[in-house]
């Protein structure tokens, strides 16, 4: 195994280990200096436990034999994650479940005589629906008087950005795109609205914090002389899990139930248009299915309902929000809502641009639904067809794609205010681009529309 | 949005322990984070107290008001 070892470029920071790929599987090396902790988790009963919550990503040991490596305690093989997502990616409701879900560990480490030594929102997954830790060198032995050295960390990673989306603008969370260790707290206290400093917790966790930050960031301190208490540090736990759960964002002026109700199809060509993907999905059996401009999720489920693991992408974080409550609801286990935006997709970010991988990184996908949605790209986004196919035959293996013709009622109201100038929007023309990429297995008209939709498998 | 007398009084209390200088060893970005906590844990560990003995702290006021 050792020669063939490939570490992942976005698990460097920690010394206690590194996660690798070693003959296409991946593992995780777990470092002497980490031993200690690595056995207090796993004779504490911490680690069964958390496995028992579905809290913690489950993992086997392997037996690696005598190394030549002095530094290797232990190689573990962690359970596969499906998609690996972003917070950037991730609606409201997905990042206050992922800091609920840190502070709940928190609580039981605590009481096991472990503490999180890193908070961090991308050391958080969505797993069969629900969000857990991925990383098991997290914890470490917990010792009386200690401050909890991921709290500014898990501010940063979860109560400012929650902070941000629920009182000030729900995109907020885009910011973890650039500031890929969480927000800057002066920042935060900057954006967040004044009456939020009457907001107690807010004031302490937000404003006080960032004003700690500036306050002391050239001064010099005695730290050892500061100690928290157990009995303090719970009730910091206890204050920021009641802060958060208070954080809540729901859509202005409109109730969820008749929120993006609204369609133009039939109620024939909708069951028309589900009865051919139906048939697609069986002809195809494709593990993976990406939903792209899934709107609510409507054909997600076509796929997710046959224990397909799909994702639904939007580029509407309040579509998200509502494919994402709508999952949590019905305990859904193969449907993962996520934010994206086509026209300009998750880049590759952070050291080297390889510490969080671009959407093209992470696939290709079995199958992409492209459905109502070419229409956007070719005329609100000026995108040509030749530069649609080849992306798209990046990104998947197969390709259901719905052409909108120009005389539809919604490709009318796109180019209502402005220029037509897209003489080359025709079915031939879109036919002619695609073809050079993909072969065309099936092509269906829709009933009562002109629409078409398309089966295409890569070439 | 009014600011109750609690929280009021709390703000008084962190301003005026926050202020307090001590400057000795080395310091990293993360220290006012860690004095902050120190801080906001000294209140949130009071509180809890007063929370669990609560009961207490009530039984013996009223007892003083009775005598």
């Amino acid at each position: 195994m050792k020669k063939l070892i490939k570490p992942i470029q976005s698990s460097f920071r920690d010394p206690s280990g590194f996660l690798f790929y070693g003959n296409g599987l991946l593992y995780r090396q777990i470092n002497k200096i980490y031993r200690e902790h690595y056995d207090h988790l796993m004779i504490s009963g911490l680690y069964s436990r958390l496995i028992k919550e579905r809290l913690l990503i489950p993992h086997i040991e392997l037996d690696n034999g005598p190394s030549e490596q002095i530094e290797i305690y232990k190689i573990i093989q962690p359970e596969f994650i499906s998609f690996i997502s972003y917070p950037y990616e991730w609606c409201f409701s997905q990042l206050k479940d992922a800091a609920l879900t840190t502070l709940k560990i928190q609580k039981i480490a605590l009481e096991s005589g472990m503490s999180l030594k890193d908070a961090s929102a991308f050391n958080i997954q969505f797993k069969d629906g629900k969000p857990l830790l991925i990383d098991t060198l997290s914890f470490e032995k917990y010792k009386e008087g200690q401050p909890w050295v991921a709290y500014r960390q898990f501010c940063q990673h979860f109560l400012a950005p929650l902070a941000l989306m629920s009182l000030t603008d729900f995109r907020m969370n885009q910011l973890f795109r650039v500031y890929i260790d969480g927000f800057p707290l002066d920042l935060a206290s900057m954006l967040l609205p004044k009456n939020s400093w009457l907001k107690f917790s807010l004031f302490c966790h937000i404003h006080l914090h960032a004003r700690g930050q500036k306050h002391f960031s050239d001064k010099q301190t005695n730290l050892q002389r500061h100690r928290v208490s157990k009995l303090s540090l719970l009730g910091i736990i206890d204050n920021l899990e009641k802060t958060i759960k208070k954080l809540n964002w729901s859509p202005k002026g409109t109730e969820w139930g008749d929120y993006y109700e609204k369609t133009n199809y039939s109620p024939e060509a909708q069951e028309h248009k589900k009865l051919i993907l139906n048939d697609y999905l069986e002809r195809i059996k494709p593990n993976t299915v990406w939903d792209i401009g899934a709107n609510t999720g409507l054909f997600s489920r076509l796929a997710s309902d046959k224990k397909l693991f799909t994702i639904s992408f939007d580029a509407d974080p309040a579509a998200v929000e509502k494919n994402y409550l709508d999952c949590v609801n019905k305990k859904e286990n193969y449907i993962l809502p996520l934010i994206l935006d086509l026209t300009n997709p998750s880049p590759a970010i952070g050291w080297a641009n390889q510490e969080r991988m671009s959407l093209l990184e992470r696939g290709p996908a079995d199958m992409i639904f492209a459905l109502a949605l070419v229409h956007h790209l070719a005329i609100s986004n000026n995108l040509p067809f030749d530069n649609i196919a080849p992306y798209f035959s990046k990104l998947c293996k197969y390709l259901v794609i719905e052409f909108v013709p120009k005389n539809d009622s919604k490709v009318l109201k796109l180019l209502s205010t402005r220029e037509d100038i897209f003489k080359d929007y025709t079915q031939e023309a879109f036919e002619k681009s695609f073809r050079v990429f993909f072969s065309i297995e099936a092509a269906n008209k829709l009933k009562d529309s002109d629409r078409v939709l398309y089966l295409m498998k890569g070439l | 949005m009014k600011m109750d007398s609690f929280s009021l009084l709390m703000v008084v209390i962190l301003v005026c322990v926050f202020f307090v200088k001590n400057s000795y060893a080395y310091l990293d970005p993360g220290t006012g984070s860690y004095v902050i906590q120190v801080l906001i844990g000294i209140l949130m560990g009071g509180i809890i107290t007063i929370k669990f003995y609560w009961k207490s702290i009530r039984s013996v006021i009223k007892k003083l008001f009775k005598t």
